[in-house]
């Protein structure tokens, strides 16, 4: 993808202006992006990314340069102008690398850059029709399509010379109910790490009317009430809460610092018995799922956090320098543009005794949570947030009527303690993250699980 | 890439007519960390979206990769699209115009790098200073970029515009005891001012130590106070209810309300692509309509929404100038570039002192998933304080604020002098503070 000798003339102006570690990170990535209203092409295109983001690291002080101009001049003039504030003279260093290694472990058949644009269509529209014939609530329907092709280099002075292919394919579904001149939305948005054979393994149409299913129901729902009361949280992107509560603040990036609530905490109690939480970059195909990372490192399974005891964080290079141990492949980033850091992959809490059933029935009166739409933390007071697009009330052991506009509230090293009951049923969805190094593809799982205690927010005091 | 031979290649592919959309950005930004300078980035990139009309519809492309052998990939591209664009509306290509505004002068530009990291490093040493509670300035990064736009198209349109600015983050980090509690701001400069200096140390530094110790408190309706930056961040995220191609599509409740009352008689709202301190300046749109300044809003009534050329034909209407790409991977849709609510009367002192109970918000998080932009409603987990008898009581966190956006303008009872922008982003949105009738609390 870039000529070795040109790496190689970058490399040396790295170590010759006093950088310890250089490393380059190329992307060729060609990419669809559209989205439909009402089956109709509206928005977006297809096209190439393409550029090169350039690291250097001195101590613990780093250096990035990004650029789409490859010429070689503009590379070395760009290498030496920012190598320069480092204010450092040569280093000693001899550089080593044969041929790119290709560690590929996810398989792809169909590159969706070889359909066409048309056939792409036909599936969005296919999902429209399928939402709106749900019902006569269902007033309109938004289908955003997204594929991408993503071809790296990553090399770096330690002799990393690696080439990583990532197709993923996704469709979000978007329904939007209208009933006595309110507006309520349901959302669907399967994708995996996949080409375009991703449509043979699932029916999207069905996918639609879920969206449209939790459209309707959520139109004539009620609004939730608020207060303190036992939270139980259902299976799949319901995983979002702890990927909020406690993911970004097992991060390096917050954690190296000693900023995190979970610094200094290896080998503790942090969260209880019945909770194990894994970030696994390795699932084949999955969403949030890397050959290697954005570092050039083969992704890893990385148990978090094992009955309740915190093992490991998630580690990139420089924090890992910081922190004074190995990178957990960890290093993420959008795109070029952005140098990696820390970052979740697949993060999920691993299955446990319960049954579904059971959790039900054991809560008197409570809040059963469906759907989770998205959330944020602030990693320094571990404070987090996330809104629900699908609730409904637990009364006498039973669920019973939907109720809208919830938000629940927490914060991270509280609730870890306060899960008391986690079930069998593991699922992980696909969503995505967005942090310092941009956004990235991530996944987010659990079983069904119940809170103690939690707060909920909301319209109706 | 050789833009004659992109529209010589594209005519004997029968599109009929094209526009290129070529942006240069260049940036340089820098972090300091306990005195040292921790990171520096540099970039340069130039990238180019086209646009073009085959058999009567409109088709889009883009690249990253500005070589010759781009050419047919970015063709191609386009034809695909025209060919499942099934709208009846086509957006048309603009002639020649003449742009009689001149750019911004970028003050920034007149400094030395080293004066700007020096000035980067005084800000820290003085926010560890204020307070000994301070435990660590987390984020103080400085970022410059300077953007130039080129459109040029088969109908002999050819514009160029440049602008740029600086925005300097601090996050900063408090302790006392077991409790932690932080505070932020983004702020756009124009200038390596003392002013800027220390708003910007002064109000993270206090958002910081003054929450320390909060706690929740009783669920309930309470009157509320939104400092000028959760007013701003909160206006920001409901922004897209004002642009004309989101009201077409039946997604915001402001269809139909052109000329109807819709707020409060003290809100005033304007976007002003030509605003002095803005996050952008643009002269022309990146349809090349020439831009200008509008109320949206006037003493409460909806005075225009924000339209590009395809939106305002639709409604029989003129192009508001503001037909602008997110990206260059984005189509053209409707964007306001600098929006503000007109300041008021009132210090938040003195709103705070007329207040007999009451809850003044300072900080809201979750915006991309707590409001729902289509409904109105939203629930935000929030921090502030308690009010009573127009002092602040106690600071209060782990609190949720929730209501509806379309009856929360309509209740607005103060408006402060004190207009803040929310973070720079696709939305760039200025407010006062603004006392709202009652919103719905939820505590403990």
């Amino acid at each position: 993808m870039l000529d070795k000798n040109i790496i190689e003339d970058i490399f040396n102006a790295v170590i010759s202006n006093g950088g310890d570690f250089g490393e380059i990170f190329l992307e060729d990535n060609y990419t669809t992006e559209i989205s439909t209203i009402g089956g109709h092409i509206e928005k977006g295109m297809s096209g190439r990314d393409f550029g090169i983001g350039i690291r250097i690291f001195d101590g613990l002080n780093s250096i990035y340069v990004y650029t789409n101009d490859l010429s070689k001049d503009n590379l070395i003039k760009m290498t030496i102008k920012a190598t320069m504030v480092l204010k450092k003279s040569k280093r000693d260093m001899v550089l080593k690398f044969d041929n790119p290694t290709r560690p590929y472990i996810h398989k792809f058949s169909i590159l969706p850059r070889n359909i066409e644009l048309s056939k792409k269509l036909e599936l969005m529209k296919i999902a429209t029709q399928g939402a709106k014939n749900y019902g006569r609530e269902i007033t309109q329907v938004q289908v955003n399509y997204i594929d991408q092709e993503q071809n790296v280099l990553i090399a770096n002075t330690e002799g990393v010379y690696v080439e990583d292919k990532r197709v993923r394919t996704r469709m979000l579904i978007m329904a939007v109910a209208e009933y006595g001149g309110q507006l309520e939305t349901g959302y669907v948005g399967p994708g995996a790490l996949m080409g375009f054979e991703f449509y043979d393994t699932i029916d999207i149409e069905e996918y639609a009317r879920e969206a449209a299913r939790i459209a309707k129901t959520m139109v004539y729902a009620d609004y939730s009430p608020v207060g303190v009361m036992p939270v139980v949280i259902d299976n799949g992107f319901g995983g979002l809460m702890f990927h909020e509560a406690c993911g970004h603040s097992l991060e390096a990036s917050s954690v190296a610092k000693g900023v995190s609530v979970f610094s200094n905490k290896l080998g503790q109690k942090i969260a209880s018995d019945v909770v194990t939480l894994i970030d696994d970059g390795s699932i084949p195909n999955f969403w949030g799922s890397l050959g290697v990372d954005d570092e050039g490192k083969k992704t890893q399974k990385n148990v978090l956090i094992e009955n309740g005891v915190l093992k490991s964080y998630m580690v990139d290079k420089l924090n890992g320098r910081r922190m004074g141990i190995e990178s957990t492949a960890s290093g993420r980033r959008q795109s070029y543009r952005f140098a990696p850091t820390s970052r979740m992959t697949n993060t999920y809490i691993d299955s446990g005794n319960n049954t579904k059933e059971e959790i039900i029935a054991n809560t008197e009166k409570g809040l059963f949570a469906k759907q989770i739409n998205a959330g944020s933390v602030n990693p320094a007071t571990g404070d987090f947030n996330f809104s629900l697009s699908e609730a409904y009330l637990i009364e006498n052991g039973k669920i019973t009527k939907p109720v809208k506009g919830a938000t629940l509230i927490g914060n991270g090293s509280k609730i870890l303690m306060d899960i008391d009951m986690v079930a069998n049923n593991l699922k992980i969805d696909q969503g995505y993250c967005f942090a310092s190094s941009g956004a990235i593809f991530i996944g987010a799982g659990q079983p069904t699980i119940r809170v103690k205690s939690m707060t909920v927010g909301g319209r109706e005091a | 890439m050789d833009i004659d031979k992109l529209f010589s290649r594209g005519k004997e592919l029968g599109i009929e007519e094209m526009e290129v959309y070529m942006a240069e950005k260049c940036s340089t930004k820098f972090k300091v960390y306990k005195g040292e300078l921790e990171n520096y980035n540099l970039s340069k990139e130039e990238v180019l979206s086209l646009r073009g009309i085959h058999n009567g519809k409109m088709g889009y492309s883009y690249t990253e990769r500005l070589a010759d052998d781009s050419i047919d990939d970015l063709l191609f591209n386009l034809i695909q699209y025209a060919e499942c664009n099934e709208r009846e509306h086509t957006e048309k290509l603009s002639a020649p115009v003449e742009i009689k505004r001149k750019s911004r002068i970028n003050r920034l530009k007149l400094y030395e790098e080293d004066r700007k990291i020096a000035f980067l490093k005084s800000i820290e040493e003085l926010a560890y200073s204020m307070d000994e509670r301070v435990y660590l300035v987390e984020d103080c990064d400085y970022e410059e970029y300077e953007r130039s736009i080129y459109i040029k198209n088969t109908k002999g349109l050819e514009l160029k515009d440049s602008y740029g600015a600086g925005i300097i983050n601090l996050s900063v980090v408090a302790k006392n005891g077991e409790d932690t509690q932080t505070g932020y701001i983004h702020r756009v400069i124009d200038d390596l001012s003392q002013e800027y200096k220390n708003d910007l140390i002064n109000e993270a530094v206090r958002d910081a130590i003054n929450m320390l110790d909060a706690c929740s408190i009783p669920s309930g309706d309470y009157k509320i106070i939104l400092r000028n930056n959760v007013a701003a961040n909160l206006f920001s995220t409901m922004c897209p209810v004002f642009l004309a191609d989101v009201i077409q599509e039946n997604l915001s409740l402001m269809k139909g309300k052109v000329g109807k009352k819709v707020g409060s008689d003290l809100l005033d709202i304007i976007e002003d692509p030509l605003m002095d301190k803005g996050f952008s300046y643009r002269t022309f749109d990146d349809e090349g309509t020439p831009t200008f300044t509008k109320y949206i809003v006037k003493n409460g009534v909806l005075k225009t929404v924000l339209h590009n050329n395809k939106t305002a034909e639709k409604e029989g209407v003129n192009s508001t100038g503001n037909g602008f790409r997110i990206s260059h991977k984005s189509s053209i849709g409707v964007l306001p570039i600098n929006m503000y609510i007109e300041k008021g009367s009132y210090s938040l002192e003195e709103m705070i002192m007329s207040l007999e109970k009451g809850l003044l918000i300072t900080d809201i998080q979750g915006l991309h998933a707590g409001i729902n932009t289509i409904s109105g409603d939203f629930s935000l987990s929030s921090n502030g304080f308690l009010i009573e008898h127009g002092k602040v009581i106690k600071p209060v966190n782990q609190i949720t604020i929730a209501g509806n956006f379309y009856d929360m303008i309509k209740e607005i009872q103060a408006l402060g002098d004190d207009v803040r922008f929310s973070t720079p982003g696709i939305y760039y949105f200025g407010s006062p503070s603004m006392m709202i009738d009652r919103l719905t609390v939820s505590g403990n």
